[in-house]
């Protein structure tokens, strides 16, 4: 027996042991599906509303500053 | 289930892996079939190392191509470590039969062996996501 037939066999024995442990388990499967599985125009789609709700927060900053520079008080909404 | 037009979107989004998966089932049969190649680095290897390079082959070849078309991701990374570990074990034997002359074999498809691997690990992908693409 040589070092090839050792280290080959060696190989296939952990990618085996590893294949059946990805089918078996379920463990963070959903939690990286989110993210690993997404196509590229879903990224994008996350991409752009992430940006919406970042410009929306700033608009929203600018003018709570502008009622407070104004002396108008702001409305704390009900929660 | 999933509808032919989202099997056809993954199997196109993921081409390069589903070549490769249909390259090892055809590679499968050669070995299954066939006695080895006089001179090649499969003759070097016993036949029952031989039989079990290509039944992975085989075996991994359709889980990746059944993971693709279905989109059940562990049935796909589960067939990517089937066809891991054969490029490592053809890599080693070549390395250890032709020496420096199976460099450039044995370097391309241990290539494969580790982009196979990092396609089957979704933590390393994510990580990869998030650090490097910023």
């Amino acid at each position: 027996v040589n070092a090839g037939t050792v280290v080959s066999v060696a190989a296939l024995l952990v990618s085996a042991a590893a294949a059946i442990g990805t089918f078996l388990s379920k463990r963070g499967e959903t939690r990286v599906t989110d993210d690993a599985n997404l196509r590229d125009d879903q990224r994008e789609y996350i991409r752009v509303l992430q940006e919406d709700n970042r410009d929306l927060r700033a608009r929203v900053s600018a003018l709570e500053e502008a009622l407070r520079a104004a002396g108008i008080p702001i409305p704390i909404p009900a929660t | 289930m999933t509808s032919l037009r989202a099997a056809a979107a993954r199997i196109v989004l993921q081409s390069a892996e589903a070549f490769v998966a249909l390259l090892c089932l055809l590679a499968s049969v050669g070995y299954l079939a066939g006695a080895p190649k006089p001179g090649s680095v499969d003759e070097q290897l016993p036949a029952l190392v031989r039989g079990a390079w290509g039944v992975y082959l085989g075996v991994g070849g359709v889980a990746v191509l059944a993971g693709l078309v279905t989109g059940v991701r562990r049935v796909e990374k589960a067939g990517l470590w089937l066809l891991a570990g054969p490029a490592v074990a053809y890599s080693a034997a070549a390395l250890t039969f032709a020496q420096a002359s199976a460099l450039f074999p044995a370097g391309l498809t241990l290539a494969f062996a580790a982009s196979f691997a990092v396609r089957a690990i979704d933590r390393l992908q994510v990580w990869a996501r998030r650090v490097l693409a910023g």
